[in-house]
């Protein structure tokens, strides 16, 4: 398992699978949650990300009480440190794009706002949709962090 | 940094064009929040949420281009 002790962030999916109980990842991605904190790590999520978590669940097909998912979203809030969107970050969203790496402006500005707070970590289990920016970040896959029973 | 060097350096500030000072501004800001992200108090530990789904639905929009509809990528 990869724990750094440097802040880390954590991509939207990470939130999902650690909420949901029902996930194949439930029980493994809050172990890889606690385990960083355990060595205090400082967990960053960003105000896109808790934007995301909730345009994920708020599907009426799945059925969950709205005021569910805005008090998992208010505890997330509580519990890790959350980037603001500042000018900063658009500021970066800009000069990244501008670089031609990426065409994915909301992938790219994930890593904007940790650029914006000078985080070097991302835990995601989509690791392929930061590599265009893996010379500036350190992409965790999340399914190498599994530990098999 | 003492007292009289803050002066002049916000006397210098004074004379440098709006665009300078946007440039040292965003520098600035740069600096206070990569400190605070350093040395930030922890947040309380507070309990993870636990959201109940009888059965995980395996079509839940979990990469951004599905949760945006954006497949023209």
């Amino acid at each position: 398992m990869t724990i750094v002790a440097e802040p880390i962030f954590l991509d939207t999916n990470i939130l999902v699978y650690a909420s949901v109980d029902s996930s194949p990842f439930y029980t493994s991605a809050r172990a890889q949650i606690d385990a960083y904190e355990d060595i205090n790590t400082p967990i960053w999520i960003s105000r896109q990300v808790i934007r995301e978590f909730l345009a994920t669940l708020v599907r009426p097909h799945l059925g969950i009480p709205i005021t569910t998912i805005t008090a998992a979203a208010r505890q997330f809030e509580v519990r890790f440190r959350v980037a603001e969107e500042s000018p900063l970050v658009t500021v970066q969203l800009l000069l990244l794009l501008e670089e031609g790496r990426s065409t994915q402006v909301h992938d790219t500005n994930s890593v904007a706002t940790m650029q914006s707070v000078g985080i070097q970590h991302i835990l995601t289990n989509n690791p392929d949709d930061f590599q265009a920016y893996a010379h500036l970040i350190t992409i965790i896959p999340f399914s190498s962090n599994i530990v098999q029973p | 940094m003492h007292t009289d060097e803050l002066i002049r350096v916000r006397q210098l500030l004074r004379h440098l064009s709006f665009q300078d000072k946007l440039y040292l501004l965003n520098d600035l800001t740069m600096q206070v929040i990569s400190e605070r992200t350093n040395n930030a108090v922890p947040p309380k530990r507070e309990p993870l949420p636990t959201i109940h789904l009888p059965q995980w639905p395996d079509n839940l929009a979990l990469r951004r281009e599905d949760l945006y509809n954006d497949h023209s990528r």
